[in-house]
């Protein structure tokens, strides 16, 4: 066909054995906004990167405007006429707007002495700003701007290039509703002079406003093809979740035991009259997209956020104040997002992973036994099967399974009452998910109390007693294990 | 021992084969290296560089730095000669000049761990402080001393050894104890490693700071009040530029910027790799100037050597786990 730009035939990639992306097939037309859909680690942001030439295909090819292509690099997409604004922007704050858009090809007044032409940046930024609609001098600075007027220096710097496919991840999670409106209109408008977008979002509701067609990506694989007007938000939930909920959760039920945290009207930086509680014995969720404030109550619950509004119950005494120290402290531990950063001192082995958040409950005086210390990270170690050759193995060496382990034996070494899971399976192979489900179950059958934030809805609705959807910051619903469906959930998120 | 342990006892291995070798070498090449007189004078030299470069070592481990160290040795130096000239007690003399490097110490720690400035500017600036103050409170003169005690603290022997000696062998055990056997020192390590997640498993971290950079203005005081008792004299220009040997030091023992790794048993070797250097130089006939261009071609070696054993090792590693 004549209209189609960019083809992409049979596409696969793994990471480190695990399939992300199996055989994808998809054409994106001339000038239309193609929508791709799917859950949190679907795949889409893996494609997207594999059209931009961030990340290599393992399989497939490409064919743009009818001829194959190989896209290698970023350069190489770019030059061929792809370009992608990613979630998070590639934007150097202390350098000007046009320095921004023209980066790494400025262009230079003689071929000699390599002056750059700051009057030309200037004056051919100035036009694609005002294209954009955007009234700003392009010699401001970067960091001076909100987030909608980077985004727009985004689309600049793509238009600069002539780009004929615009790939945009999740471009409005971080804009308000006005600025929204007005990403659509520019949409619109580079449609009108024959630039395909391909559009990822999360948000439902937006999608019938902006897109022509849409895919729905699952588990690596495309769910379906649909065009715009036939397709219900029913419909494309349920081609989302679609999959079965496999029987890895081994939980069992009990009786409840007392109330051991929870909030009141409690409001910081991103979220606000979050009122939830978790029981001993129980594991509660958080669900919502991200963004949303998850992530945020957490550690506002852990102290390493301050408490603006409200306040923490913990074991029914109120705290206005919290921090770190106090949590653990009190017997809180937190499971954060991001292993690699907040979870464990890569560069150090197990075993002081282990014992260092609970040296004083370990030894009396301030000094260290090396024999205690040695029997009690042998014990975590193989009571959670942490695979390593030694306690002494430093953790960037362990498997991601294996890190997650160490980061949960820290706490419970701590002897912790009260567990945080931030993404607790995030980037972790299947086996050694149904482990940390094993473990975070044998925990709550002892008697602790567990709050798990999860975007991955079956194991949250595999997992959880009760689930709190959160949007926006604010509590928007709460289910209980025999209420809760995906459908549900996803409706009351987006 | 097991390897992978605080201390790399891999790559001190091979630093001390390079101070073995430097020994040997500066034994036949130079002239009145190798007698007691001077060995015995390179050590008390040393010992004073190590008891300052111990504290550096774990300001070095928590991932800080602290520029002051030379000027609190000046500051301590003068405070301490001249609490003397004052009539004053050498007792109070003595606590005068560590206590200036205490306040010069919490004052960094307070920067660094509470109000969250850079350390490097924080400590740069504090170093002028300090620098300024020994100049104003002695008027840029030298503060002579008549005190027997300051003298021996100095010079002064005990069974045919420096006093020092004896004092720098049981001030260092404590601080390899402190270091690595203790709640404290596992918490430095820790925070080196990853301040985030030291923070986040309850560590309170700006406490760690606060006693970490005491401790080293402590032991830069002390380092001070040697070198004053060398010369029984104060003098504010006594520690200028002496910071440079002292983190020059560290890093050739192994702790790396970045911390979390390394310690105090590298920066022993560092520190005997680098005081037989300079006096070896100095007995070979190469001016100072000459020295200071040496010792940076020899933190160079020190690192890159470093940087590819560590390759080695990863890759090395890499090959053996698969998990």
């Amino acid at each position: 066909m004549n209209d189609t730009i960019l083809e992409i035939r049979n596409i696969s990639k793994s990471f480190s054995g695990v399939p992300v992306l199996e055989d994808i097939n998809m054409s994106i037309k001339k000038s239309e906004v193609h929508v791709i859909v799917g859950e949190n680690g679907a795949g889409k942001s893996t494609l997207m990167k594999i059209i931009s030439g961030v990340y290599r295909k393992d399989k497939g090819d490409l064919f743009f405007e009818g001829k194959p292509v190989q896209i290698n690099s970023v350069q190489k997409a770019l030059n061929v006429g792809i370009g992608i604004i990613h979630q998070e922007f590639n934007l150097l704050p202390h350098r000007s707007i046009g320095q921004n858009i023209f980066l790494g090809r400025e262009p230079i007044k003689s071929n000699f002495l390599k002056v750059i032409d700051h009057d030309l940046i200037c004056k051919k930024s100035k036009e694609l700003l005002d294209y954009l609609g955007l009234d700003i001098d392009p010699r401001t600075l970067v960091y001076n701007l909100g987030i909608a007027q980077q985004q727009m220096v985004e689309v600049a710097k793509a238009l600069c290039f002539k780009s004929k496919v615009l790939i945009m991840d999740e471009p409005t999670a971080t804009l308000t509703r006005k600025e929204t409106v007005k990403l659509f209109e520019i949409i619109r408008k580079l449609k009108s002079e024959g630039v395909s977008i391909i559009y990822i979002s999360h948000r439902l509701e937006e999608i019938k406003q902006i897109a022509d067609t849409l895919t729905v990506l699952r588990d690596g694989r495309i769910v379906g093809d649909l065009s715009i007007e036939n397709a219900s938000i029913d419909q494309i939930i349920r081609m989302m979740v679609g999959r079965e909920i496999k029987d890895q959760y081994k939980r069992q039920y009990h009786m409840h035991g007392e109330e051991v945290l929870k909030t009141e009207n409690l409001g910081a930086k991103r979220f606000s009259n979050v009122n939830i509680n978790v029981h001993r014995g129980e594991i509660v969720g958080l669900s919502g997209l991200v963004g949303a404030g998850r992530t945020e109550i957490a550690k506002t619950i852990f102290g390493e956020d301050a408490i603006e509004k409200g306040s923490v119950n913990i074991y029914g005494k109120k705290y206005h104040r919290m921090s770190t120290q106090k949590a653990t402290k009190l017997r809180i531990g937190l499971v954060p997002e991001d292993r690699k950063e907040e979870g464990a001192i890569m560069e150090m082995s197990i075993r002081h992973n282990i014992v260092h958040a609970v040296l004083p409950r370990l030894f009396k005086s301030s000094v260290i036994s090396k024999k205690t210390e040695l029997a009690v990270a042998t014990k975590y170690m193989e009571e959670l099967g942490i695979k390593a050759p030694s306690v002494n193995k430093l953790v960037k060496l362990l498997s991601g399974g294996n890190q997650q382990k160490v980061v949960i034996a820290k706490w419970m070494c701590a002897d912790c009452e009260i567990l945080i899971f931030d993404e607790p399976t995030r980037g972790i192979d299947v086996g050694a998910k149904a482990e940390i489900y094993g473990i975070m179950s044998e925990l709550v059958e002892r008697g602790k109390a567990i709050l798990m934030i999860s975007s991955d809805l079956p194991e949250l609705i595999g997992m959880c007693d009760r689930i709190y959807t959160i949007k926006d910051g604010m509590v928007t619903a709460e289910f209980s294990r025999t209420e809760a469906t995906q459908e549900k959930i996803l409706a009351a998120c987006v | 021992m097991k390897r992978n342990d605080y201390s790399r006892y891999r790559e001190i291995k091979g630093l001390l084969a390079g101070v073995l070798l430097l020994f040997v070498f500066m034994s036949f090449a130079a002239e009145g290296f190798f007698g007691w007189y001077n060995l015995h004078n390179v050590l008390k030299d040393l010992l004073i560089l190590m008891i300052v470069a111990s504290g550096m070592t774990l300001v070095i481990l928590l991932g800080k730095i602290d520029m002051s160290a030379g000027s609190v040795m000046s500051l301590a130096s003068i405070v301490t000669t001249l609490l003397l000239s004052y009539g004053f007690h050498i007792a109070f003399a003595l606590l005068g000049g560590l206590l200036a490097g205490a306040i010069i110490g919490l004052l960094n720690g307070y920067l660094v761990g509470v109000l969250n400035l850079n350390h490097f500017v924080a400590t740069f600036a504090t170093m002028s402080i300090a620098k300024g103050l020994a100049l104003v409170a002695c008027n840029g003169d030298i503060i002579s001393s008549d005190s027997d005690i300051l003298l021996f603290i100095g010079t002064g022997k005990i069974f045919g050894l420096f006093f020092i000696v004896w004092f720098a062998a049981i001030l260092l055990l404590i601080m390899f104890f402190v270091s690595t056997k203790t709640k404290f020192g596992y918490k430095i390590y820790s925070i080196g490693g990853s301040e985030q997640v030291a923070r986040l498993s309850g560590i309170k971290t700006s406490n760690v700071y606060l006693v970490t950079y005491v401790i080293a203005g402590i032991l830069a005081a002390l380092g001070g009040i040697f070198m004053a008792g060398k010369a029984n004299s104060g003098n504010a220009t006594i520690g200028d530029g002496y910071e440079f040997s002292v983190i020059a030091t560290v890093l050739i023992g192994g702790t790396p910027f970045e911390g979390g790794k390394g310690g105090l048993l590298g920066t022993l070797i560092g520190a005997i790799f680098l005081v037989i250097l300079k006096n070896g130089l100095s007995m070979l006939g190469f001016t100072p100037a000459w020295q200071y261009a040496l010792i940076g071609l020899a933190i160079l070696i020190a690192i890159v050597a470093d940087v590819s054993i560590n390759e080695r090792r990863k890759a090395e590693e890499k090959r053996r786990v698969k998990l």
